[in-house]
C-alpha cells in the first residue's frame, strides 16, 4: 500500500498537468490552479478514503472532475466580486478553525490528535494504529484511542461547542 | 477499560459501526435518557474536530508535495510542462 505521500506525489504527476492545462484554458493562473488542485486532492482523499466510497471510473477522471466542478464555482465567484467591485474575507473562518485546532492540540497533546486522527481521518486499522504509536497490542492501542477520546471531548465540552461549529 | 472509556465505545459502536437494530435500540434509550442524548451529540462534534485536525494535516502534507515538485531540479520536465500553459 502507497503511504499518503506518495499518493500525493502520484495524484500530481499523473493529474495535475491536465488540470493545469484546462484551467489555463479557461483564463485561469498558475496560482489559481494549485489551489483548486490542493482543494480537488482534499476532496478525492476524504471521498474514497474517509468516507471509504470506490471509485468507478478511475482515479484520475474522478479527481479531474472534482477539480473542474471547483474551477466553475471559483470562476463563478470571481465573476460576482467583479461585479460588486470586492473581494470577500474568505481567511477568517480559516484563521478561526486552525485557533480552534491549536486549543485542542495543547489540552489533549500532539500524540493524542496525531493518533485520533489516524484512526477517524486516515482509517488506518488497530494494527497500523498500534505499529505506527508504538504500542504493544491492538487492545493496548484501542485503550488509549479512547483516553484520548475524552480528551478532546472534554475539551469540546468546556468549550461548548456544538455540530454547527464545524458544519457551517 | 474503566466505565467512562466503556461508554465512549459504547456510544461509538452505535454511531459508527453499529447494526440498524442497534442503532434503533439505542435511538430508543437515548429518549428516555436525555444524558445520553445529550453524549451522542458531544460525541459527534469530537469527531469533526478530529477530523478538521486530520484535514489540516493533508493540507500541510499536500503544501509540503507541491514545494518539493515545484523546487526540486528531477522535477523540472514536470515544471517546465506545467510552466508552458501558462505563457501567453
Amino acid at each position: 500500500m502507497l503511504d499518503r505521500q506518495d499518493l500525493i506525489k502520484n495524484l500530481y504527476l499523473e493529474s495535475f498537468p491536465d488540470v493545469a492545462k484546462y484551467i489555463a484554458s479557461k483564463g485561469g493562473t498558475l496560482d489559481e490552479a494549485k489551489e483548486i488542485f490542493q482543494e480537488g486532492i482534499i476532496r478525492f482523499y476524504e471521498q474514497t478514503i474517509v468516507n471509504q466510497n470506490p471509485i468507478r471510473k478511475g482515479d484520475k477522471a474522478y479527481l479531474f472532475g472534482i477539480c473542474r466542478n471547483l474551477w466553475h464555482s471559483h470562476f463563478q465567484q470571481k465573476l460576482r466580486q467583479t461585479s460588486i467591485g470586492k473581494t470577500e474575507p474568505s481567511e477568517e473562518m480559516s484563521f478561526n478553525e486552525s485557533e480552534r485546532l491549536v486549543s485542542y492540540l495543547k489540552a489533549a497533546g500532539q500524540k493524542c490528535m496525531d493518533l485520533l486522527q489516524s484512526f477517524y481521518y486516515e482509517k488506518l486499522s488497530m494494527t497500523q494504529l498500534a505499529n505506527r504509536f508504538g504500542y504493544r497490542s491492538e487492545r493496548s492501542a484501542t485503550v488509549q484511542k479512547y483516553k484520548c477520546l475524552e480528551k478532546v471531548r472534554d475539551e469540546v465540552k468546556s468549550k461548548s461547542l456544538t455540530y454547527e461549529d464545524f458544519i457551517a | 477499560m474503566r466505565t467512562s472509556l466503556h461508554n465512549l465505545e459504547i456510544i461509538e459502536e452505535a454511531i459508527l459501526n453499529s447494526s440498524k437494530e442497534h442503532q434503533v435500540l439505542i435511538e430508543a434509550k437515548s429518549i428516555l435518557e436525555p444524558k445520553l442524548q445529550e453524549d451522542i451529540m458531544l460525541q459527534l462534534v469530537t469527531y469533526e474536530t478530529v477530523k478538521s485536525y486530520g484535514r489540516e494535516l493533508l493540507k500541510r502534507e499536500i503544501a509540503k508535495v507541491e514545494l518539493e515538485l515545484f523546487s526540486q531540479s528531477r522535477f523540472s520536465a514536470f515544471r517546465q510542462k506545467i510552466l508552458s500553459y501558462f505563457k501567453s
